[in-house]
């Protein structure tokens, strides 16, 4: 697949956003449908034109792709057009009426023939007489493609396309008319007086027989009386109501080429139709340039019709489509068959709607006239609404920044608030612990100066103080009693050694004076201390020590 | 206004079929000029009702987003404020934890000072020397006395319970160095 043109899908963009209902949908399908075929093989292009309906009559601009499928069975290919509803793919659902082409989203194909080539339709299983396309796909596209589900897989564009290419390489729905098939024919009756128009087969008289009974024999001057003796009221009935309703399904006729009866009011009848009816070809005339099937209902396929020369000699190359409609061409040498072939070579490439279009009438012309001027003001309106929806794109733009934008905002001032919040909570939390700490230090300072004057006390607070002494404790009651014991030992060893004169430098305490009483205390003392010393090896036998 | 109301319509929506009658009573060519101009048109399009009603929920559209960005400004107005309030609240507490810092090494300094194992120690030392002075007193005190019987056996007893206290301390002092003992240290 390629990219597009930004022209190109900018222009798709501005048809779909404001006329169609599933915008997104029917622009990705267009894209993705012309990403495979645009510029490609097929050559198939997109644009814009007035489509009429048939059931309603109503006209709307829709999307219209046109172009050509090559047929490789029959090396001919067959142009087709295929018009975008304005429901597609789903359709309007909320419509009663499901069967209209207006609401039910499927896309409607038609085969256009190139009759100043002598391409004709050929009505087959596919394509009725006016170049409609049918297919069971489109048939279930309404039931299958729903909204919420998964149609729009298996129905779009694209594969749309391959079940056309398959179609026409199974059944071409053209072929090309032979000249030579043409040629052999009877020839005409010269005299026919035409008047460039299509209305000259009957009377009005003749059509309840022609509608009822069995096909009248033509009468050619009647017709061409009927013809030149029209008047400007006959001339203002419009085409549309000139021309035949659509005609009955194939099935009706095969085998009953004569017993075709043209559906619809009188007034139909007064249209070619009645010429169909009458001029009936031979089979044998078919053979070779018509499909066997297309030859079982000869007036069905509208072809070229060539009449015996016992029938009426007009030769007339209907085409029923329904838009663009164009007069097919026509290979024989008749003058009406001339003025036929003129008119549709003058006309081939312009898009007429014949349904509303009238000959020399004044209010046909004023309807025409009416329907161009409704298309052009609906182009007008189509590109006033493809800048309005720009600007209307924009403000829904501007709608989700500013909404954006707004919640952000929100958010992060919510956010700011919080945090500032909880910051004045730390700046108090902190201020607080800043306070402790300073009147905690003022103690200390005051405390410093305590223990500092103070030798035998450690103060812990102004209140508070520790001896020194209980500022180490043995480990436990029998180390505590060692340590008493040892130091009674000791402190009786100096004593001893006081008196004896061997404690340090000092002299002796035993005189003359205090014999008796020095050794009295020695001799205690001696006799305590070894008490003690006992008492020191029973403890240090306790605790295991050596 | 509800969001789902706020949409594009399609031509179809707008109706502008039929034409009113001064347009439709117009003669041919004047509407086929009237058709061909793209101003005319536009012109008939917005006195469409349809249209004027979409415009006027476009304009309603438009009057809220304009609403809402002047809440917007009045936010971002507050935002800044709180902003700033935020600022100095930072500073104050980078300025509150640094003196929190500071007070804080003080206070180690000055439990360090009071409550220091080598000062304990040190003051410990001092201590145990000055019980051991005393002692030394008491003898030059003796010496210094009639040193009589009854003298005698005071000063031995003195004497002996003060050494009994030194060499306690000094046992103490001796655990301590060897960090064997327990207690408040």
């Amino acid at each position: 697949m390629t990219e597009l043109p930004a022209s190109l899908s900018n222009w798709l963009y501005n048809v779909v956003q404001p006329q169609y209902a599933n915008k997104q949908l029917t622009y990705t399908h267009l894209y993705q449908f012309l990403q495979v075929h645009y510029g490609k093989n097929l050559r198939l292009r997109v644009r814009t034109s007035v489509h009429t309906s048939q059931r309603s009559g109503q006209s709307t601009l829709l999307l219209n792709i046109f172009g050509s499928i090559p047929v490789t069975t029959t090396q001919l290919s067959v142009q087709i057009q295929i018009w975008i509803p304005l429901h597609y793919p789903f359709g309007n659902r909320e419509s009663t009426n499901t069967t209209n082409d207006d609401t039910s989203g499927v896309p409607m194909i038609y085969i256009i023939p190139d009759t100043s080539n002598g391409i004709l339709i050929k009505p087959g299983n596919h394509v009725d007489s006016s170049g409609r396309f049918y297919h069971p796909y489109l048939s279930n596209w309404y039931h299958e493609s729903i909204p919420s589900g998964s149609g729009s897989r298996k129905y779009n564009l694209i594969e749309l396309m391959k079940i056309l290419q398959a179609s026409f390489e199974k059944d071409c729905p053209i072929m090309v008319q032979e000249s030579s098939g043409i040629d052999s024919a009877p020839s005409l009756p010269s005299k026919v007086p035409l008047n460039g128009t299509f209305s000259q087969n009957a009377s009005n008289t003749q059509l309840p027989a022609q509608l009822t009974g069995p096909p009248l024999p033509a009468k050619p001057q009647q017709l061409v009386s009927g013809s030149t003796s029209s008047t400007n009221e006959e001339r203002a009935i419009p085409l549309k109501y000139q021309t035949p309703l659509p005609l009955p399904p194939i099935s009706q006729y095969i085998g009953q080429p004569n017993a075709i009866t043209p559906q619809g009011t009188g007034v139909a009848s007064q249209t070619p139709t009645g010429q169909y009816m009458q001029l009936q070809s031979p089979p044998q005339e078919f053979v070779g340039v018509h499909s066997p099937r297309s030859y079982s209902s000869p007036t069905y396929s509208n072809s070229v019709v060539n009449s015996p020369p016992s029938h009426t000699p007009i030769q007339v190359h209907q085409n029923y489509n329904s838009s663009p409609r164009q007069p097919h061409a026509s290979t024989t040498s008749s003058p009406m068959v001339n003025k036929t072939a003129s008119f549709s070579n003058s006309n081939q490439n312009s898009f007429i709607d014949l349904i509303d279009e009238d000959r020399g009438s004044s209010s046909v012309v004023s309807s025409s006239a009416s329907n161009e001027v409704k298309s052009l003001i609906l182009e007008n309106i189509s590109k006033r609404m493809s800048s309005e929806a720009k600007d209307f794109s924009l403000v829904m733009s501007n709608k989700q920044k500013i909404e954006a934008l707004y919640q952000q905002l929100s958010y992060h001032h919510k956010q700011a608030v919080a945090n500032s919040t909880n910051l004045e909570s730390h700046v108090k939390y902190i201020s607080q612990q800043k306070a402790s700490i300073t009147q905690l230090n003022n103690e200390l300072v005051s405390l410093e100066e305590s223990n500092t004057s103070e030798s035998k006390l450690v103060y812990t607070s102004t209140n508070n103080s520790i001896p020194l002494d209980e500022l180490i404790t043995p480990d436990s009651a029998l180390v505590n009693q060692l340590y008493e014991v040892v130091s009674e030992i000791k402190a009786t060893k100096d004593t001893i050694d006081l008196i004896g004169g061997n404690f340090r430098s000092e002299g002796e305490l035993i005189k003359d004076s205090n014999m008796e009483t020095a050794v009295r205390t020695v001799r205690t003392l001696a006799r305590e201390m070894f008490w003690l010393e006992l008492m020191k090896n029973e403890i240090a036998g306790i605790m295991n020590l050596s | 206004m509800e969001h789902s109301t706020l949409r594009l319509p399609s031509v179809e929506e707008l109706k502008p079929f039929p034409l009113p009658k001064q347009l439709s009573t117009l003669p041919e060519h004047v509407l086929r000029e009237f058709s061909q101009s793209y101003e005319l048109v536009n012109g008939y399009v917005q006195s469409l009702p349809q249209f004027k009603g979409y415009q006027e929920v476009v304009v309603q559209e438009l009057n809220q987003q304009i609403h809402k960005i002047n809440v917007c400004c009045e936010l971002l107005n507050e935002y800044s404020e709180v902003a700033e309030r935020i600022k100095n609240q930072t500073q104050s507490l980078n300025s509150s934890y640094g003196e929190w810092t500071n007070l804080e090494t003080i206070q180690y300094q000055l439990l360090s000072a009071n409550f220091n194992q080598e000062s304990l120690k040190k003051k410990f030392e001092k201590h145990l020397n000055e019980t051991n002075q005393q002692s030394y007193d008491e003898i030059k005190k003796f010496k210094n006395s009639s040193q009589s019987e009854s003298d005698f056996a005071d000063f031995v007893e003195n004497f002996r319970k003060q050494r009994k206290t030194y060499h306690s301390k000094k046992e103490k002092m001796n655990r301590w160095n060897e960090e064997r003992v327990t207690g408040f240290v």
